[in-house]
Order: C-alpha cells, then sequence, then structure tokens
C-alpha cells in the first residue's frame, strides 16, 4: 500500500509483498523459534474469530509463511505484526 | 379422548409449532412445554425423569467433550491438508477427498462439528485454487448428513434410537447401515461431481501451490495429540464391544472423556465444560418429557393403531410408509423431536402384532437422518455451513440449495427403500 511504511525486523524474519486482484500477499519466512511461535500466536488470534475468508495463512516448508490477507485487513495484519515485534516500526507517510 | 390426553395434545402441538416457528429458542421451547406436561400433572416429575434418556445425553455429553480437546490439537486441519496433497489439488478430486473425510468424521462425531472442522480449511483450499468453494461446501453438507447414518454415534437420531432399543448394539448400525450409507455415499457423490464438474477446474500452476503447504505445521500440540487420539481411538473400540462388557454407549463415551480430561490436566476442565452445547442437552430433555405425556395419556398408542390401521399391518407398507414420512419431515422439521415422538409409536407397533420392528428401526434411521438433506432447514449443519458461507461472501440460497437437495435426499432414500426391502422383507 503506498501510504503505509513497515520496517521488518530481519533478526527475525524476512518479508516479500505482493498485490494479487484484491488481496495482498506476504512471503515470510521465519528465521528463529521465538518469530515462529509468535507468527503462530498471529494466526491463532486471526483463527479464533470465525471469520473464515478475511486472511489466509499457508504454512510452507522452511518456516515459510504465505499470508493472504484482503485489501481491507492490511493494516491491521501489519499493525498485529507490529505488536508481536516482527516488525520494528509501523507508521503512514 | 380423556380430559388429560387432549392436554398433552395442545401442549404438544403448540410446543413443536414454537419448535418449527424458530421465534423462541427451541430449547426454550421444549423445556416450557416439558414444564407444563408436570404442572398440568400430565406427569408427575417421578415419572418425567424416569422418561428422561440418560444414555442419550451422556453419550452427548462424552462425546463432545473428547471431541472439544482432540479439536484443539490441529489434526482435521492437518488431514485435510494431507489428502489435498496426496490427490495434487486436483479439483474434483478434493471434492471426493473432503467429502469423504467428512462422511467419516460424521460417523463418529457430531456432523455440525465435523463441518465446522472441514469448513475453514475448505475456504483456505478453494482460495488458493482459486474455485468457488460452494461446490465443496454443498458436498460437505450432504456427506455430514449421509456419513452420520453409518453408525450408532453419528446422528441424534441413531443416538436415540441405540439407546431406546437396548437390543441393538453398536455393531448393529454398522453392520446394517454401513452398508448402505457407502452406497448411498458412492451413487450422491458420482451425482454431485457430475453436477460441479464444470466449474471445478484449476491449471497446474495453480494446483503446484497446494504441494507447497507443509501439513505438519497444523499440530498444534503433539503430546495431546497423542492423548486424544489414543483416548478416541480406546472409546471407539469400546463401542464396538459395549455388549461384550454389558456396557452402556454412555458409559464409554464419559470414561473417555474424563480419562482424557484425567491424563491432559485440570486446565482444559473449564474450557471443555464451556464447549459442551448445554442448550443441545437441555433440548434433549425437554423433549424426553415432552414425549412421556403423549406417551403416559396413551396418545402414542392410539396414533401407533391408527397407522396400523392404514397400513393393515403388513411390514412392507409399514416400513416404507416410516421412511418416506420420516424423511420428509425430517426435511422440514427437526429431526431430533420427529425421532422422540416415533421411538414410542414403533415400540407400540410392537405390542400391536408387528413381530419384527428391526425394519422399522432402520426406516426411521435411514428416513429421519438422510431427509435432513432435503432443505436448507433439514439439519444444523446445512443452516451452519450456509450461515457460514453467506458471511464470508458466498450464499447459499434456500431454493438454490433445495435443487440439489431434494434429488440428493430422493436418490438416498429410493437407495435405502431398496436396500430394506431386499434385506428385510423379502
Amino acid at each position: 500500500m503506498k501510504n503505509l511504511n513497515y520496517e521488518i525486523d530481519h533478526s527475525m524474519i524476512d518479508l516479500e509483498e505482493s498485490q494479487n486482484k484484491d488481496d495482498i500477499e506476504f512471503l515470510i519466512h521465519l528465521k528463529t523459534e521465538e518469530s515462529i511461535k509468535r507468527m503462530r500466536n498471529i494466526r491463532e488470534f486471526y483463527e479464533s474469530d470465525k471469520v473464515y475468508t478475511d486472511i489466509y495463512f499457508y504454512p510452507h516448508a522452511n518456516h515459510q509463511y504465505k499470508v493472504i490477507v484482503k485489501y481491507e485487513g492490511y493494516v491491521p495484519f501489519l499493525v498485529k505484526m507490529f505488536q508481536f515485534k516482527l516488525l520494528k516500526s509501523v507508521s503512514w507517510k | 379422548m380423556g380430559n388429560e390426553a387432549f392436554v398433552a395434545l395442545i401442549v404438544f402441538l403448540l410446543t413443536y409449532a414454537f419448535i418449527i416457528s424458530e421465534k423462541i429458542h427451541r430449547t426454550i421451547v421444549a423445556m416450557l412445554g416439558a414444564v407444563l406436561m408436570i404442572v398440568f400433572g400430565i406427569v408427575d416429575q417421578e415419572t418425567a425423569i424416569h422418561h428422561i434418556d440418560f444414555n442419550t445425553l451422556g453419550l452427548l455429553i462424552g462425546m463432545m467433550i473428547i471431541v472439544s480437546i482432540t479439536a484443539e490439537t490441529g489434526v482435521f486441519r492437518f488431514i485435510a491438508i494431507w489428502a489435498a496433497k496426496k490427490v495434487r489439488g486436483r479439483p474434483i478430486a478434493l471434492l471426493v477427498v473432503f467429502s469423504l473425510i467428512t462422511a467419516v468424521g460424521s460417523s463418529f462425531l457430531d456432523n455440525v462439528t465435523t463441518v465446522l472442522l472441514i469448513v475453514p480449511v475448505t475456504f483456505s483450499i478453494a482460495r488458493e485454487l482459486n474455485v468457488s468453494p460452494i461446490p465443496y461446501l454443498m458436498s460437505e453438507i450432504f456427506m455430514s448428513n449421509i456419513g452420520g447414518t453409518a453408525t450408532m454415534i453419528g446422528d441424534p437420531p441413531n443416538i436415540m434410537i441405540g439407546s431406546a432399543v437396548k437390543s441393538l448394539s453398536f455393531m448393529d448400525f454398522i453392520i446394517n447401515l454401513t452398508p448402505v450409507i457407502l452406497l448411498v455415499m458412492v451413487v450422491v457423490l458420482l451425482f454431485l461431481v457430475l453436477l460441479f464438474r464444470k466449474q471445478l477446474h484449476a491449471s497446474e500452476d495453480v494446483r503446484k501451490r497446494i504441494q507447497e503447504l507443509n501439513e505438519k505445521e497444523e499440530i498444534t500440540d503433539k503430546k495431546l495429540l497423542i492423548k486424544s487420539l489414543l483416548v478416541l481411538f480406546l472409546t471407539i473400540v469400546g463401542f464396538f464391544l459395549h455388549q461384550s462388557f454389558s456396557l452402556e454407549t454412555a458409559t464409554i463415551a464419559l470414561s473417555g472423556a474424563f480419562v482424557l480430561l484425567l491424563i491432559t490436566g485440570e486446565s482444559y476442565l473449564e474450557f471443555v465444560f464451556n464447549r459442551i452445547e448445554w442448550t443441545t442437552i437441555f433440548f434433549f430433555v425437554g423433549l424426553f418429557v415432552l414425549v412421556s405425556g403423549l406417551v403416559e395419556t396413551g396418545l402414542i398408542a392410539k396414533v401407533a393403531s391408527f397407522a396400523l390401521k392404514i397400513t393393515g399391518g403388513d411390514i412392507t407398507t409399514t416400513s416404507f410408509l416410516i421412511l418416506w414420512l420420516s424423511a420428509f419431515a425430517s426435511s422440514i422439521i427437526d429431526n431430533i423431536p420427529f425421532v422422540a415422538t416415533m421411538i414410542p409409536l414403533i415400540k407400540d407397533m410392537g405390542e400391536m402384532g408387528i413381530n419384527n420392528l428391526e425394519p422399522l428401526w432402520w426406516s426411521l434411521s435411514l428416513g429421519a437422518c438422510l431427509g435432513g438433506n432435503g432443505l436448507l432447514i433439514g439439519a444444523s449443519a446445512n443452516l451452519i455451513v450456509a450461515g457460514l458461507s453467506g458471511k464470508e461472501g458466498y450464499p447459499i440460497s434456500f431454493v438454490q440449495f433445495m435443487k440439489i437437495g431434494i434429488p440428493v435426499m430422493i436418490i438416498s432414500v429410493l437407495i435405502s427403500m431398496i436396500y430394506i426391502y431386499l434385506r428385510y422383507l423379502i
């Protein structure tokens, strides 16, 4: 998204973002046990709300996660990543 | 008809009408109807309690506890993704495997629980394949109702029949119902594949995404997984052997549930007691007392006698009448109150001269369970999946469901009718 800046904590994760029609896809590589645990917590948070199609988590091999977020869920997801300290900062441009 | 019978009938019909109207929660209505039966002196409290089938309640509570803990391990998601990878993400094959997972799951677990476990992973996989989730969801609904018919613990009508008829064991349900259910599953799946095949396409590139998924990551707690699967397995073995040990199925289910709580620790105690569907349990309590009013005043016996007069006491005609009546009634109304009313009625038919009640019990089970597929309002699983689907932007309308549901129901009941005729009536 053009109006949001975020800074990745590279000691924890690597992250690539891409647009897919109305959704945004993240490919996240989790580098530590701690970051794996935090990503599981984030997923648990989203999957406990009984809304199934706002965000999808796809665990891949080698501690990679593909996350597909609907456009309206983009900012809340990044804020959640920030809350769990996988991002160092989030700010409006 | 005496005064008591007349009052009992009025209370029963009013309660039924309120349950069907869904204006007030069905549990509140059933419990109030039950209380009225006691207040009006149709049955006294002692007799009312005597009519509550604690085997049905114990079996339901025990299984709810075991399943709620097992579901926490992520095992169901693991199985679904593993299966999706095994069929290499081919959409039609996925329809078949997700349907089979739902059917097998429903044959041992509550239908609603099963669909709630499979629906999230269905959305997820359908999104990755860029296909509509609706064919999968519809198929899962049908298969949950069909699969649930295969065993004594799969669907409430079977639990109620198995608990009420002591001569029918867990194995009897498998021996008599599983063969016809397997046949129904194959035919209905073929029908659904033919119906949905044009909507289910995904390119090779898209399908590769499924192969990249790591199902092992879905297991959240390996120790809990081992404990809960072990207890679930032993409980199911216990069901197979319950008559040899002279134990009721509720004793087996409750033993499994509390052994699991013992080995998982007290931390799960509060959690599982919050997960037990107390509204369903009290709905059953209310219905048992409500029906007791009809039994005690002799109304059920009168209806049974009338039904036998219509069929001339012929076992074939009576079986088919029960099968089709149960199917159509269950497609419109909740099959639990219907079966609660039919059980004493069939027992009375036994006392009125029908020697072999077995075909009647299987007709009631097959009709009441498979009838739930006819309409969107026919079973709880239908409404829950349609509700979730609509909320997620994929509405399933009443008419859309009916166009597929009615043929599925008719195919299923026709197969059952032929099966009952060939196996028990010639």
